[in-house]
């Protein structure tokens, strides 16, 4: 009997340990889930930060960059580099020029400009708008 | 000082017009090709193709344009070929055996 009174106490040691652990353990679930619910303005950027990759490019951003490309290509002269500048008529590029700036427009920018779309880019601003359009440009 | 009407391009025919059309996406496709190849070659390649192109600007004959553009796609497919064969050993010396099934 004095056995079995050892054998039960810790038993019943144990039960009455784990109620209040039990409870414990219940409030701290409840606790829990509500702070995994927070205010749906913090949980929106919360989520945005992971799954929508870097911010898009503001048309500044891509107009500062198309320029700067055009100032480092050395057959260009920078007095006359505007966002309007037409690349045949005011910048005295050629048409094998112009491809090569798409390609580097391309590479800069990560993009890849269907054919049709690349031809058509004959000044800075034109440039800024065929990028802007691509949802894939960083 | 030449005036700007004199700069500017003598107006082609239509078919001249789609055959310069041909010249440039040639030329497209070499520079997206060379992008793959090593940046130690891939200037030299660039001006290589430039310099080609540039040679026959003033061609007006069309059989010989038409020649030198099918040449030139010849050249392009050659390259494009050196091209995947120097990626496909890039990756199997950096992955591993690509033909091993472990």
């Amino acid at each position: 009997m004095f056995c079995l009174a050892r054998v039960a106490l810790p038993k019943l040691a144990a039960a009455a340990a784990a109620a209040p652990a039990r409870r414990a353990a219940v409030s701290a679930i409840a606790a829990a889930r509500v702070s995994l619910r927070p205010a749906p303005a913090a949980s929106l950027a919360f989520a945005r930060l992971f799954s929508a990759g870097p911010a898009p490019l503001t048309v500044q951003q891509i107009e500062d960059r198309v320029l700067q490309l055009l100032k480092d290509f050395d057959k260009v002269d920078p007095s006359k580099l505007t966002l309007d500048a037409h690349f045949t008529n005011d910048l005295g590029l050629d048409s094998l020029d112009q491809v090569e700036i798409t390609m580097a427009l391309e590479d800069e920018f990560s993009i890849e400009l269907p054919d049709r779309d690349a031809e058509e880019i004959l000044t800075p601003r034109q440039a800024v708008e065929k990028i802007f359009l691509n949802k894939n440009a960083m | 000082m030449p005036s700007p009407s004199a700069r500017a391009a003598p107006v082609l025919s239509l078919k001249q017009f789609m055959t310069r059309g041909q010249v440039l996406a040639l030329y497209r496709d070499i520079l997206r090709c060379t992008k793959f190849v090593a940046p130690s070659d891939r200037a030299y390649i660039r001006e290589w193709a430039r310099s080609d192109i540039e040679r026959y600007r003033h061609e007006t004959s069309d059989d010989k344009i038409r020649m030198l553009i099918s040449q030139g796609k010849v050249q392009l497919r050659t390259l494009e070929n050196s091209v995947a064969l120097s990626r496909r050993r890039f990756d199997a010396d950096a992955g591993g055996d690509t033909f091993s099934s472990a």
